[in-house]
């Protein structure tokens, strides 16, 4: 029988649950990988090359290649694993996060200081919260990206 | 017989240690959090143990996922700062007590 996941209604949120974990394996260890400085190295210099070293899914490797974090995470990446990546490319968590939503990283610094997103409209999926996927991404980081601004 | 003198906490990511170390810590970002351990702070210098109990979740950091132990005690005599990829943080290496982790 399948697990029940009522979890799985959260907007904008992935949990990192037993089977998210499995998913992720690899790319969770290629990340950890990159705490040694001489491997920060060898993956800067052929990022693709040092991805192929990891019996990483295509999909996963294509994701960390276009740093698209929520991709990433879809996969079974976990943040604590995935802030190596960012942390490699010399970005704030500040940065990571505000990529993950769209917003430049003063638009979610602002965000943050004036107390965070609201609970409202974003506690389950069909809501009209700024979190609900008919709303993602936000932001004016997203928009310049997008060449919409 | 041993005595407890203090119990005391904070917020952990490690995005607060990247703070203090790049000299945003009086960002409006960051200096809420910042003015708040000040009185800690304060009182900890004044009242400083013997030993220190160094309670912590690992975030990806000396456990990979290949091993998870639900807990696990450090019985090093020393512990170098991690280098969580942005180089390992200039922070002192924590002396560890074997003798009292065994």
């Amino acid at each position: 029988m399948a697990l029940d996941k009522p979890y799985k209604d959260i907007p904008g949120t992935t949990i990192f649950d037993a089977e998210q974990s499995r998913l992720g394996y690899h790319l969770n260890q290629f990340c950890m990988s990159l705490m040694r400085a001489d491997n920060r190295t060898r993956f800067k210099a052929d990022e693709r090359a040092y991805l192929d070293e990891w019996p990483m899914t295509e999909e996963q490797k294509r994701a960390v290649l276009a740093r698209d974090l929520n991709r990433c995470i879809a996969l079974g990446g976990n943040i604590y694993f995935l802030a190596k990546i960012g942390a490699t490319d010399g970005r704030s968590f500040q940065q990571m996060a505000g990529s993950m939503t769209g917003m430049s990283e003063e638009e979610y610094r602002d965000m943050m200081v004036a107390g965070g997103r609201s609970v409202e409209g974003n506690r389950f999926l069909g809501e009209d919260g700024d979190a609900q996927p008919h709303h993602q991404p936000q932001g004016q980081g997203h928009a310049h990206r997008n060449g919409k601004a | 017989m041993a005595r407890i003198t203090a119990s005391v906490y904070t917020s952990h990511v490690p995005a607060i240690g990247a703070a203090l170390d790049l000299g945003k810590t009086d960002e409006p970002y960051w200096r809420p959090l910042f003015q708040g351990y000040q009185p800690s702070k304060d009182w900890m210098a004044a009242n400083i143990p013997d030993v220190i109990f160094l309670v912590y979740n690992d975030h990806a950091t000396a456990f990979s996922q290949e091993l998870i132990p639900t807990f696990a005690i450090g019985c090093a005599e020393r512990f170098q700062p991690a280098d969580e990829g942005w180089g390992p943080r200039p922070v002192p290496v924590v002396q560890g007590h074997p003798e009292l982790a065994r």
